[in-house]
């Protein structure tokens, strides 16, 4: 019957590193059992009544125990978690909701399969500022503007410590250089009517952008056949609609937007890709059936968008 | 009716805030092309951070949402009309380092002065619209610059044109708030929500 | 004969309206009077060595003859004041030249033209009709201004009826007008108020490229744009042929009446040879369209 009445505590150890383990306070020479989660371990792990683990790694994480020998009372027991100290962590802040504030998101390279803590502290000129934690994900913090227009760099530093080590980033930039808004929503490609080359498309502001009136934000549109891959672009300074033109004649599109505020900042990530094929005259010798032209449409929203645009998932992000 | 609220000078305020926008947004285009000229002719370090500089009027604004359409005026024009003097200081002092040799800067810098003198009379008339007038220009005069070294001048002369730069941006907010309401509004123009 | 002048005419070099009257003094000096035993009656006005007729005489006193002339029109240059001395022989008195002209008019049909240059170079060129020719020296100048501030005036070089301001600031109003000045008159033409951003004539595109693709009946044209959308947004016009033809087709303007920098022409023959040239202007469609682009040449596919 074993005995357990010392208290636990946690160990942490670097991967590859050798680990000597005493028994409590027994004596380098008594006679005692060491098991890991509850399994005995043999001798050539013991020197005397100490455990020696060389070069351990993940897999060596574990409860280690020791017991007296003859009264298998538990004499001392451990958790050894193996891990790593942390990498630089990434950091990335942006603003998508500007004027109002920006939040910074990050993360590690490479996990360090033991507990982390992140710090961050956010420098204005003198002033520090707040970051307000997000409840989730719980590594993205926000920051409000207190002041607009100012030419002082903001200065993020990031410190991720665990009990391995620690490690940290600083990120400096300019107020309007990180703002980057969300990509448009409810995109909606149509055939125009008597207009085989003609597609309307529209969309609307990201929902995240506070103020378009005052902030007003410009797009870019990229369109291209199913049947080529070099897209055509047109840039548009205002107003959430355009029409395509030049459409192939009968060919499916496929079209994306992206969005950047008029003055400052960079574009956003490309917008859901929406599908859309050009009106087509109905070929004459149908009597009297109307044939549906199968066109297919989008939305991201709730709303049942008219049959003349095709969903298409999201993967499509800028670039690609 | 108020002046300020005639047909006329609504038409004149909505076409003043129209083109000041667009004479603003042209303003920054020029005013970053001509920052790289200026960092690359006076051998500075693109990334290099200048401390507020005393006489620049610092574009950065605290609670700017809630300023009313007047105040907005007269900020911009203290600033462009201490912009006018600082680019005039800098062009005379470009002039005496680099002389008639350099067709780039001297150049370049003369377009930007006279479009923040442009600016500047943009603002004037929008402040008469507001049935206010715009304050008198004495007074308003930036101080002489401190005698300064040739690398401190340089200096000097980039944190100058960064804050223009931002200044610009910040004209074209002010002037957006001003347009979505008509002349002789002096009620804060802030945000849907406040900040 | 006579040493020292013994007289002066005046006006000293008139300068006349055409078609005016005109009378000139000859005074003489009181000392001459003495000494040559000159007087007034014995004055002689010659035009160019002509004699003018006595009926334009008229002895004023002793020491001045005055010569009228009722149309300036005949005047000619020199006109001189003589005296026959000691009996027979003429002598010089004084002479004068005389200059015959017009008043500048008002100069008339003022326009302005900003031809850009270069991306950030916007000169702007303004033509006047300068009016009937003054056979005097005028000068011209074109005056502008913001309403609360002045330019230096552009000074014509070899023309009178243009002048180029080299940059000119979009967005804000300038006043423009010429003034026409000479020794008759000044004259002002009417003023014109305008922002300069309303009669551009940009670059037209460049780097063109045309692209056949997978249909053949379809070339995809793509351009440079050489203005900045911070100065103005752009409409085209797209004109392209078959190359052995001289007839241009035009893309519908309507279909390109909005920003770009590519459109795809349909409707081609397959595997035929086309040529491709491109204009731009103001969106809105105030101002002039850029010169067409230089052509570029492109082929569709086989069928």
């Amino acid at each position: 019957q074993r005995h357990s009445q010392q208290d636990s505590h946690i160990q942490y150890e670097r991967v590859g590193a050798d680990v000597t383990m005493k028994c409590g306070s027994m004596d380098w020479d008594a006679a005692v059992t060491w098991t890991a989660n509850g399994t005995d371990i043999d001798d050539s792990h013991l020197n005397g009544s100490y455990l020696i683990l060389k070069n351990v790694d993940l897999t060596q994480s574990g409860q280690y125990s020791c017991y007296e020998g003859s009264s298998w009372h538990l004499k001392y027991q451990t958790y050894l978690r193996v891990g790593v100290p942390p990498k630089e962590p990434l950091l990335t802040c942006r603003s998508n909701n500007y004027p109002k504030g920006f939040y910074c998101v990050w993360h590690l390279p490479s996990p360090t399969y033991i507990p982390n803590s992140f710090n961050i502290s956010v420098i204005h000129g003198t002033r520090e500022m707040v970051c307000e934690k997000d409840i989730f994900p719980k590594n993205r913090c926000h920051i409000r503007y207190l002041q607009l227009f100012s030419t002082v760099k903001y200065k993020v530093t990031l410190t991720v410590t665990n009990a391995l080590g620690k490690s940290s980033t600083t990120l400096t930039f300019d107020e309007f250089a990180i703002v980057k808004p969300d990509p448009p929503e409810f995109v909606v490609a149509k055939p125009v009517p008597n207009n085989p080359r003609r597609l309307e498309v529209s969309w609307q502001n990201p929902s995240s952008w506070p103020d378009p009136e005052s902030f007003p934000l410009k797009f870019f549109l990229r369109y291209r056949p199913l049947i080529l891959d070099q897209w055509q672009h047109v840039e548009l300074s205002d107003g959430t609609s355009h029409t395509i033109t030049d459409a192939y004649a009968g060919k499916e599109y496929i079209i994306q937007v992206a969005a950047k505020d008029n003055d400052i900042g960079t574009w956003s990530d490309w917008s859901v890709a929406v599908h859309a094929t050009p009106w087509t005259e109905e070929p004459k010798h149908l009597t009297t059936e109307v044939q549906i032209t199968e066109t297919t449409s989008t939305s991201t929203s709730s709303f049942m968008p008219p049959p003349t645009t095709k969903i298409c998932d999201k993967g499509a992000g800028v670039g690609s | 009716m108020a002046a300020a609220d005639t047909p006329s000078a609504t038409l004149r305020h909505h076409d003043l805030c129209s083109r000041g926008i667009r004479l603003a947004r042209k303003m920054r285009s020029d005013v970053t092309d001509l920052l790289d000229i200026y960092v690359q002719r006076q051998g500075l370090d693109a990334s290099i951070s200048v401390a507020a500089v005393d006489g620049v009027p610092a574009a950065a604004a605290e609670r700017w949402a809630e300023q009313t359409g007047t105040q907005r005026l007269l900020d911009n024009l203290a600033a462009y009309r201490a912009f006018r003097s600082l680019l005039a200081q800098m062009l005379e002092e470009q002039r005496e380092q680099l002389g008639d040799a350099d067709a780039e800067l001297g150049p370049a810098l003369a377009a930007v002065l006279l479009q923040v003198s442009a600016f500047t009379y943009h603002l004037e008339e929008l402040l008469e619209l507001e049935s206010r007038g715009a304050p008198a220009e004495e007074g308003s005069e930036p101080p002489a610059p401190p005698r300064l070294s040739l690398f401190e001048q340089k200096l000097r002369g980039l944190g100058v044109l960064r804050e223009l730069a931002q200044w610009a941006v910040r004209s074209v907010r002010d002037l957006r708030q001003l347009a979505k309401h008509g002349p002789g509004s002096g009620a804060a123009l802030g945000l849907p929500e406040s900040q | 004969g006579l040493v020292q002048s013994c007289g002066h005419i005046i006006p000293e070099s008139p300068v006349l309206a055409l078609g005016s009257n005109f009378t000139a003094l000859c005074i003489l000096n009181e000392s001459c009077l003495d000494f040559g035993n000159i007087y007034a009656s014995q004055i002689i006005w010659k035009m160019k060595n002509k004699v003018v007729p006595k009926e334009q005489y008229r002895e004023i006193n002793r020491t001045v003859s005055s010569v009228t002339f009722n149309d300036t029109s005949s005047l000619a240059s020199p006109l001189t004041c003589n005296v026959l001395a000691d009996g027979q022989i003429e002598q010089n008195i004084y002479g004068i030249s005389v200059t015959v002209g017009l008043p500048p008019e008002k100069p008339e049909n003022l326009s302005c033209i900003v031809n850009q240059v270069s991306k950030l170079t916007y000169p702007m060129k303004c033509t006047w009709n300068p009016g009937r020719p003054t056979f005097l020296d005028t000068h011209f100048r074109l005056k502008y201004r913001w309403s609360r501030e002045s330019f230096p005036d552009c000074i014509p070089r070899y023309l009178n009826n243009s002048c180029t301001i080299s940059d000119v600031q979009f967005f804000v109003n300038l006043e423009v007008w010429v003034e026409a000045a000479n020794a008759l008159g000044k004259a002002e033409s009417d003023r014109l108020v305008f922002d300069p951003i309303e009669i551009v004539k940009p670059l037209p595109p460049h780097n063109l490229s045309v692209n056949s693709g997978i249909l053949p009946t379809v070339l995809k044209l793509s351009w440079e744009n050489r203005i900045s959308a911070a100065v103005m947004k752009l409409k085209f016009n797209i004109r392209y042929r078959i190359s052995s033809d001289t007839n241009w087709m035009q893309v519908p303007p309507e279909d390109t009446a909005s920003p770009r920098t590519s459109f795809s022409i349909q409707g081609l023959r397959p595997y035929t040879e086309y040529v491709f040239s491109i204009r731009c202007m103001k969106e809105d469609g105030v101002g002039f369209w850029s010169d067409w682009s230089e052509e570029k040449i492109g082929v569709t596919t086989e069928d």
